[in-house]
């Protein structure tokens, strides 16, 4: 039998697809990852050794209401430092890759490695807890570096089709608006963002 | 290969178009999209990760952002064609924390050292003739964004510009990806022939 290739694989494909089950509907709240479990705790932790520590130096002075002060610091300090690292590899990926020649491949490849950037900043975020006040936060700005990601496309277009003069200018516009993506982490004290 | 990249592919050698959810537009339900992706979302995360247990929580975590992001969904008929993004991309960060892990920088090299135990555990519970074994081995020879693009055009049924768009690359890119592909698995699936 001299099947084509094309006939090979959808003969493969009709075998899995014939002998898998997906399940019927779960549950998708999402599932906490190891190290969210563990700075979970490790802040727990924090919070009841530093209350300790206070109610202890305090001795018989008056009880005062513990606020939510510490828990709020506590998210947010995990949150501002998966942004500080989003804007770090997004940072490494913008100082080392440039179009060092104005060709259609110098573009292309700065457009498959700033896309692996963004690819990696927007996972890094989306792990995170949310800051407190602002849980969709991570998703907005998330949204914001998938646009910039998007508009890379129309750049790849350009190059490949030796349009250099678009090309360009579109690489003109992707560093600012990756940067402007990223301010709203700035403005929620991740410094590595300013 | 013309014309499985030109988009003139017959419908009929593909397994079929993704069941687009036929709900009215505003009125589809996660269940719903659940019901009519899921299982074919599996199928294909299973060739692409080679890891029935990997594909699952690629699948659980690309509906567990989609049900986070579902109100801001306007076009509820565009929630498959979102959940196939996702999905995918989840896929292609597997690979590269597995590369990573691996510790290999030769991409070719870690794919092939990687394939007889990929074929072993796709095959482990799923009824697998041996020159289906083969095509799949040679699947995993490919580069990740090569076997992508194959999987989506061949099992998911999906034009150039869908394909483009669920990868995030331009059309003629994809056209070139699948010309490379198929051009490869012939050589490798006549070389085992």
């Amino acid at each position: 039998v001299n099947e084509s290739t094309e006939d090979r694989l959808v003969d493969l494909f009709r075998a899995v697809d014939g002998q898998i089950d997906a399940g019927p509907f779960p549950s998708f709240a999402p599932r906490p990852r190891r190290w969210q479990i563990i700075a979970m705790a490790a802040s727990v932790l924090a919070i009841v050794a530093g209350a300790w520590v206070v109610l202890a130096d305090r001795g018989d002075a008056p009880m005062t209401p513990v606020s939510d002060r510490p828990t709020t610091q506590a998210d947010d300090s995990l949150f501002v430092a998966a942004a500080d690292e989003t804007c770090r590899r997004l940072d490494r990926a913008r100082n080392g890759v440039a179009p060092r020649f104005r060709t259609s491949e110098a573009y292309l490849v700065v457009v498959e490695s700033r896309r692996m950037a963004i690819d990696e900043a927007v996972e890094r975020l989306l792990e995170t807890t949310p800051p407190v006040g602002d849980v969709s936060l991570p998703s907005r700005v998330a949204d914001e570096l998938r646009e910039v990601r998007a508009g890379l496309v129309q750049l790849e277009q350009a190059a490949a089709d030796a349009r250099l003069d678009d090309a360009a200018t579109q690489w003109s516009r992707v560093d600012p608006a990756i940067d402007r993506a990223v301010e709203a982490l700035a403005e929620r004290g991740a410094t590595a963002c300013d | 290969v013309s014309a499985v990249v030109s988009g003139r592919l017959s419908p009929s050698i593909m397994i079929g178009a993704v069941d687009a959810p036929d709900a009215a537009t505003g009125s589809l339900s996660l269940e719903e999209l659940y019901r009519s992706e899921a299982r074919r979302l599996l199928g294909m995360l299973c060739v692409l990760l080679g890891d029935r247990s990997e594909a699952e929580d690629v699948l659980q975590e690309a509906f567990a952002r989609v049900h986070r992001s579902w109100d801001r969904i306007q076009d509820r008929d565009r929630a498959a064609a979102y959940l196939r993004s996702t999905a995918f991309n989840l896929a292609r960060s597997t690979w590269r924390r597995r590369r990573r892990r691996s510790g290999t920088i030769d991409r070719r090299q870690s794919d092939e050292a990687h394939s007889s135990s990929v074929v072993d555990v796709v095959v482990d519970g799923l009824m697998l003739r041996e020159d289906q074994r083969a095509v799949l081995a040679a699947l995993r020879t490919l580069p990740d964004r090569q076997r992508a693009c194959v999987v989506l055009r061949f099992y998911g049924g999906a034009g150039i510009d869908e394909i483009g768009a669920t990868l995030g690359i331009a059309p003629n890119s994809v056209k070139t990806h699948l010309q490379r592909a198929m051009s490869h698995l012939r050589s490798e699936l006549e070389a085992t022939r």
